[in-house]
């Protein structure tokens, strides 16, 4: 694995630019129609554990010296980093799938009702393996100028949104909790656990002095901007919520202003889409890179192909079943994430001595 | 092979080597000798051979070589030995002096071509700001910029580029700044250089990149002696090739087309504005065509109302769809570009009323073309302009994008520029990143970005280039 390709700078913008992307779009029907007007309970658990997630990496980074993950492993056991690296790729495959279709939907609602969406959606695949094939180098700086783009987007559609709320329509924070928030969180773990891809960009980057606390604070502010939009989306559709299958598109569509400057929110939402691919394009990258590692290859082309291919034949196949995804998500595949996301991580307190040359 | 004691015999092997009718021999006596001077008509100053070589030679009567080159008063005179060292430098415009009796002959400098003078050059005229630029001689262009850099580490490297040209190229640096290894590099690459021959310094850019098919240019150009030196200042290399007006500097990066050296002597404020008004030009250029097409084919939705009763009036009858009519008017606007670029001067008002009245009016009224697509395309054509070093790239993604939101529409748009993005963030020329000092980002080099600080706050040098003095400006605080 390649030293100091990726600078902490780069990872706070990952963060703020990528995280909110994956989970406004559809999740906020879903968890509206399970926790209803506590839609923002399941977030707050959710935030919770990727806080704890994102902290522990942090303290054990700084512990091990920066070691990449993968080295740690390999010093323990290399059949073992090789397994662990496999059962990462598929993790991460399976965490790629519901944004891609998500992305789709998306596409398809907001901006092409008449058009076969198959020649508009599936180049995307071509972006995909292309930053696959770059690596997270490549990725980091896309990162600082994609931050750009998703906070005028996001800005925008909470400009456009905001004055149309109804925050009374949501529960106060202690009141009526109940079974629905811990079970939505838990059947919701494909949409968050971005604290995670911190795991595979352990040294790549230069810990400086209070490095921790960027990364932290970058992680944090755009979950607080996702909890926002939940809570504007549930203020603004109240029960109906779960009928607006895509959030995104449906929020800001109340804003007075429109009818003036004509369909704004859909300038925001094609800006969104701009920094949405790459969103949806790093568990993929992170995915390539296990399967690389895993593999013992050097070049990360053939692993590209393969998990593209794969997920373009995925997203055929079942792009349209949507519903069907998730439910099949839910029923067998949550104990994957909550071990993958939450567990296997721990994995790394296996390398207890600092990184030699980095001392 | 050494030269011959034959006067006879180093002429007749001289001629054997150089059949051609411009090379003139003199042969003269003077009282104890017989000498001959041999030199190219074309690029030789014979007032000069006449006045500084023969008539001392016949004054002091030198019986050899020896005494000959010290009896001459004139600079850079050298000796030769071997046939091929003389016929060498006897192409590149030397005179040559040999002598009856002796195996060696003298060189002298009389070179002289027709060049242009100093001048404002056409692409970068300034209101404020010094106005000389480069011309086609290198030793014209070494001397603007020696009168700018006046420090002993200031070097100047020549090289022999062309296999049957021989054009002079100078890498030219300073030591104290330029990263040596960016050095070694460009001297690596143009001494890699195997090629007939160089007409101008744009053939070196093309082959001293390192990404050869890349739709950016990876290579910084000026005519513009200030410019020059400012970047070398900044640490980079330049390179200035013999026989053309445009020098080189490495490494390039993308913001630099966007800093003009007027920026650094106007109100920085204004400058800022200036440097924002080319990037959203650039913008308007590329994604405005392409825009207007995917919005008028699949999102109507993003036109405000009004907007949309004035493109569905305007658009009533027209024949074409709205991308082939957009692309057609380009295909115009282009045609109209090339041709008036070619054209003599003369006929150029032919062209501008033909243009104008015939292909833009008449196109109009005739129901060809919506008057809104010749305002897009107008506006876009106009922008391109702003930043004339990226005309040919943007040129070429426009109708990139012109195609792709013909095509597929506004997500096409979204996923070409993710591939372009990916693309430059990918892109490195001489070891610096393309999109720097945004990707990576560099906060001290965003002094000099498209927002630019006050210039006694840029204290250091870019510091992607890594030089090796970092700091440019120190400020003494006088009370």
């Amino acid at each position: 694995m390649q030293k100091n390709d990726i600078k902490i700078k780069q990872v706070c913008a990952l963060f703020i630019a990528f995280l909110p992307l994956t989970k406004i779009i559809t999740a906020p029907s879903v968890f509206a129609l399970n926790c209803g007007e506590k839609l923002w309970q399941p977030l707050i658990i959710l935030l919770s554990l990727d806080l704890i997630l994102l902290l522990f990496l942090i303290y054990v980074c700084k512990k091990n010296g920066n070691k990449s993950f993968f080295n740690v492993l390999n010093e323990a056991s290399p059949t073992l980093a090789k397994g662990v690296f496999f059962i990462y790729s598929i993790f991460f495959l399976l965490k790629a799938f519901i944004p891609i279709i998500e992305h789709k939907q998306l596409i398809e609602y907001s901006f092409y009702e008449t058009l076969p969406l198959a020649p508009v959606f599936y180049p995307c695949f071509a972006i995909i393996f292309y930053l696959c094939i770059k690596g997270f180098k490549v990725l980091g700086r896309v990162s600082e100028f994609a931050v750009v783009f998703t906070l005028i987007g996001l800005g925008l559609i909470f400009f456009l949104s905001v004055f149309s709320t109804d925050f009374s329509a949501l529960l106060p924070l202690i009141a009526g909790s109940n079974k629905s928030g811990p079970i939505t969180a838990l059947n919701a773990l494909w949409w968050f656990n971005d604290a995670i891809y911190l795991l595979f960009f352990l040294g790549r980057f230069d810990l400086q002095k209070k490095s921790g606390l960027k990364i932290f604070a970058s992680y944090l502010l755009p979950f607080c901007a996702v909890i926002l939009f939940y809570c504007i989306f549930y203020g603004i559709f109240t029960y109906v919520s779960p009928a607006q299958n895509v959030a995104l598109s449906e929020i800001s569509i109340f804003s007075v202003s429109l009818v003036n400057v004509g369909r704004f929110d859909y300038v925001a939402t094609f800006i969104l889409c701009f920094s949405g691919v790459f969103s949806i394009a790093i568990p993929v990258v992170c995915s390539v890179k296990c399967l690389t590692a895993s593999l013992g290859l050097n070049r990360s082309k053939i692993p590209a192909i393969i998990i593209c291919l794969l997920l373009l034949l995925l997203t055929i196949l079942f792009s349209a079943k949507y519903t069907a995804v998730l439910a099949f998500y839910t029923k067998y595949l949550t104990p994957l994430f909550l071990i993958c996301g939450y567990i296997m991580p721990l994995l790394y307190l296996l390398g207890g001595k600092k990184d030699v040359q980095k001392v | 092979m050494k030269l011959s004691k034959s006067l006879t015999k180093n002429i007749n092997t001289i001629k054997q080597k150089i059949p051609s009718q411009d090379v003139i021999y003199y042969t003269f006596k003077t009282p104890n000798q017989t000498f001959c001077t041999i030199y190219i008509d074309s690029i030789t100053d014979k007032a000069q051979v006449g006045e500084l070589l023969i008539r001392p030679i016949y004054a002091l009567n030198p019986p050899d070589i020896t005494s000959a080159k010290s009896s001459l008063q004139i600079a850079n005179i050298l000796t030769v030995s071997t046939v091929n060292q003389l016929i060498g430098e006897l192409l590149k415009g030397r005179t040559v002096l040999l002598c009856d009796g002796c195996d060696n002959g003298l060189m002298c400098d009389f070179l002289s071509f027709q060049m242009r003078a100093v001048a404002e050059p056409p692409t970068s005229t300034v209101v404020k700001g010094p106005r000389e630029g480069f011309n086609e001689s290198i030793k014209t262009n070494l001397s603007l910029v020696r009168r700018r850099i006046r420090v002993n580490d200031f070097n100047v490297e020549f090289f022999e580029v062309g296999k049957y040209s021989k054009t002079t190229v100078a890498i030219c640096y300073i030591a104290s700044i330029a990263r040596e290894n960016i050095v070694k590099k460009v001297i690596d690459k143009i001494n890699q250089i195997n090629i007939d021959g160089i007409p101008d310094s744009s053939y070196i850019g093309k082959m001293i990149v390192d990404h050869k098919t890349s739709l950016f240019k990876q290579v910084g150009s000026t005519e513009k002696p200030d410019i020059f030196v400012q970047k070398l200042l900044e640490g980079r290399v330049g390179i200035i090739t013999d026989g053309s007006p445009i020098v080189l500097t490495v490494p390039y990066m993308f913001t630099e087309d966007f800093q003009t050296a007027e920026d650094y002597f106007i109100s920085n404020y204004r400058a800022n504005m200036q440097r924002s008004i080319r990037l959203i030009s650039i913008f308007l250029a590329v994604f405005l065509p392409g825009t207007f097409v995917a919005a008028q084919l699949f999102h109507l939705q993003i036109i405000p109302l009004n907007f949309l009763l004035t493109i569905v009036n305007s658009i009533k009858g027209i024949p074409l769809s709205p991308s082939f009519e957009m692309f057609f008017t380009l295909l115009i606007f282009e045609i109209l570009n090339e041709a008036s670029v070619r054209m003599p001067k003369y006929v150029g008002m032919a062209l501008s009323i033909v243009g104008a009245l015939v292909l833009g009016d008449t196109a109009v009224k005739a129901g060809i073309v919506s008057t809104p697509t010749i305002m897009i395309m107008a506006l876009s054509g106009i922008c391109l302009y702003t930043v004339p070093e990226l005309v040919d790239s943007m040129s070429i993604l426009r109708l990139v994008y012109l195609m792709v939101a013909g095509s597929i529409g506004g997500y096409g748009i979204v996923m070409l520029s993710c591939y372009l993005l990916i693309y430059m963030c990918a892109l490195d020329n001489f070891g610096v990143p393309f999109l720097a000092p945004y990707a990576p980002s560099i906060s001290s080099d965003k002094k000099d970005g498209i927002i630019m600080e006050p210039l006694p706050n840029m204290i250091t040098r870019p510091q992607v280039l890594k030089s090796k003095n970092k700091r440019r400006i120190k400020i003494k605080e006088v009370r």
